[in-house]
């Protein structure tokens, strides 16, 4: 009786504790920025001058979010290829996702009807588990997702860059007109992430010109990765948007992350069994430079993810059938030096262009 | 953090030299078969193994239960339960945004707790649970155009309070006679009640010098219920005495 009293009152007197010793108050910081508001002159692939612009800094504004803590560049860094390093970001309460920031690159065949950009036609699925195809819709959702940055709904976020001193000049520059609403929100915010293309890395200027300026190592790592270890199959480096688009089998896969898995992914969306654990195949363009990797950022390095497929693909029924050898999953062995040569490769694929370019930069000069 | 962790330490510390004590007053007599009733003191090993192995991106384990007591009546295997967790932070992120976090959640249950062999114990219960989870955020933004500035002042409080309950089952091992390694698994129904208030002020300064100010204020509440599915991946380190 005595030590179940003495224990007792041990556990209170430590939670009493806790309590006192963990009230610290502080006082935010300012975050001070100016702002240009004439347009600079920028070509945009998906929308006007203006218009990239205008949603150029909606993407990079605080005031976004409902308490102006977070901009959607707050998880989409440009030079991390618009993904973010960490395994889950913060939202506006500091709360993480359930999900790794995907990069942002080649979305173009998700904006309007899908015909601009080179040679990508056809819906994109959007979201690591697809459950939006369309840039325009898409791009409010975070918006207005109650971990990400919190806005009530579209309408408010309407009303709130209407009592700003700025937006009604930008939306006039834009639009010729100061009126603000959902729509044009949607269309310049998309339209610049429409317009975020990565085809200037070394591997797409060695395509595009014949010009083969890799290394050897280089060279072994591209060969492995058409060749012997067929990553194209899945990560169409071909094509702009990393995947063959033209089907959802080819842009929704399980590749075997776990037996049975938690998260359901595009099995979420469409409710089937036969979706659970599928995800978006991502674009391994600048994969080099957005890690941690995977829809739950579970791999840190290339390194990780390489052994991932060389030996760790654990068997379920809806694996991938390009992972899978006589109903059991691949086993690549991969050795040591084809891994080194393969990551050499890997690198070949980041953009400087994309994550330095200053039309796709922060417009607001941070004091 | 850190020091939160340390304190659950301190906790499981004293727990443990409290039932060495006990143990080492009842010489070796303390054959849990001859006590009417037996205690378990559980304190959740997940955070603390992620602190000791700096394992700062595993995700969270989402039990917020960090303290669990069972009293096992040993001639009916009646088993009486409760858990308890706690956290209260504040910090300040890259982006100037300041929170203030703070969570209780409580439970209590009423089940059996069998001892099937030496090495295991098994046990289920019926669970009623409580939570609060209060969320305070407040930043200061000031953003210069070349005719104005726009200085805003946002707070925003959310507040969460949970009601349910659901089904647990758990399981014991035995690393030594005292103590023991056990998880959970539980089905719970929740029912949440959110209420967000957002406070916004804004002061725009034109380039004469003129001030305007506008307040902003909103309220908006939502009921919401679940049912949550926990699979057994929480770690209790437990000390039976």
């Amino acid at each position: 009786m005595k030590t179940t009293i003495l224990s007792a009152c041990s556990v209170f007197l430590i939670l009493i504790i806790f309590i006192s010793c963990s009230q610290e108050e502080i006082t935010p910081n300012v975050s001070k920025s100016t702002l240009s508001l004439s347009t600079p002159d920028y070509n945009y692939l998906a929308v006007s001058q203006s218009e990239g612009y205008l949603g150029r800094v909606l993407f990079y504004d605080k005031s976004v979010s409902v308490n102006n803590s977070i901009s959607c560049a707050s998880c989409h860094n440009q030079a991390l290829a618009f993904s973010d390093h960490k395994r889950f970001s913060s939202g506006f309460e500091s709360l993480t996702t359930s999900r790794n920031s995907p990069p942002i690159q080649n979305l173009m065949g998700a904006f309007g009807n899908g015909d601009i950009g080179f040679g990508t036609t056809g819906n994109q699925s959007l979201f690591w588990d697809g459950r939006e195809n369309k840039l325009e819709e898409m791009v409010l959702k975070p918006i207005t997702h109650n971990t990400e940055m919190g806005m009530r709904s579209p309408e408010d976020l309407v009303g709130k860059l209407k009592s700003t001193s700025y937006y009604p000049v930008l939306f006039e520059n834009a639009f010729g007109s100061e009126n603000i609403t959902v729509d044009r929100i949607s269309k310049a915010l998309a339209g610049f992430v429409a317009s975020i293309e990565s085809n200037k890395s070394r591997f797409d200027i060695n395509q595009n010109t014949l010009v083969n300026s890799f290394s050897e190592q280089e060279k072994r790592g591209q060969d492995l990765f058409f060749g012997t270890y067929n990553c194209n199959s899945c990560h169409n480096l071909l094509l702009p948007t990393g995947y063959d688009p033209s089907s959802l089998s080819n842009e929704m896969v399980n590749i075997g992350l776990e037996m049975q898995t938690e998260d359901a992914g595009f099995g979420g969306v469409t409710q089937s069994s036969g979706d659970h654990g599928k995800f978006k195949i991502p674009n391994l363009r600048n994969v080099a430079v957005t890690g941690p990797y995977m829809h739950d950022g579970r791999f840190e390095t290339l390194g990780e993810v390489i052994d991932h497929y060389s030996t760790e693909v654990k068997n379920s029924p809806n694996l991938d059938p390009r992972l899978k050898a006589n109903g059991q999953p691949l086993v690549l062995n991969i050795p040591g030096e084809d891994k080194a040569d393969l990551i050499a490769f890997l690198h070949t694929l980041t953009d400087q262009n994309l994550i330095s370019n200053p039309k796709y930069s922060n417009p607001f000069e941070e004091e | 953090m850190r020091k939160s962790f340390l304190l659950m330490a301190a906790v499981l510390c004293s727990i443990v030299a409290t039932a060495q004590s006990e143990s080492s007053g009842d010489g070796e007599t303390g054959d849990p078969s001859e006590n009417n009733v037996d205690h378990f003191v559980g304190v959740q090993a997940n955070p603390l193994l992620r602190q000791v192995l700096s394992l700062a991106t595993t995700p969270t384990v989402q039990n917020p239960y960090l303290i669990n007591y069972t009293l096992r009546f040993n001639e009916s295997n009646l088993a009486l339960s409760a858990g308890v967790g706690f956290s209260r932070s504040t910090s300040e992120n890259d982006d100037n945004l300041e929170t203030e976090l703070s969570q209780l959640d409580l439970r209590v249950g009423v089940g059996q707790q069998f001892r099937v062999s030496k090495l295991l114990e098994l046990g289920y219960s019926l669970d009623f649970n409580f939570g609060n989870r209060n969320v305070e955020t407040s930043t200061v933004q000031v953003i210069e155009t070349p005719t104005t500035t726009d200085s805003t002042y946002t707070r925003t409080t959310n507040k969460n309070e949970l009601l349910g309950g659901g089904l647990r089952a758990n399981i014991l091992f035995y690393i030594t006679p005292k103590i023991l390694l056990g998880t959970e698994a539980s089905y719970n129904f929740a029912h949440i009640e959110s209420n967000f208030n957002l406070l916004r002020v804004v002061t725009f300064t034109n380039e004469n010098g003129t001030e305007e100010l506008k307040r902003f204020e909103d309220e908006s509440s939502e009921t919401r219920e679940n049912f949550d599915f926990t699979l057994p991946v929480s770690i209790f380190l437990i000390i039976k005495f």
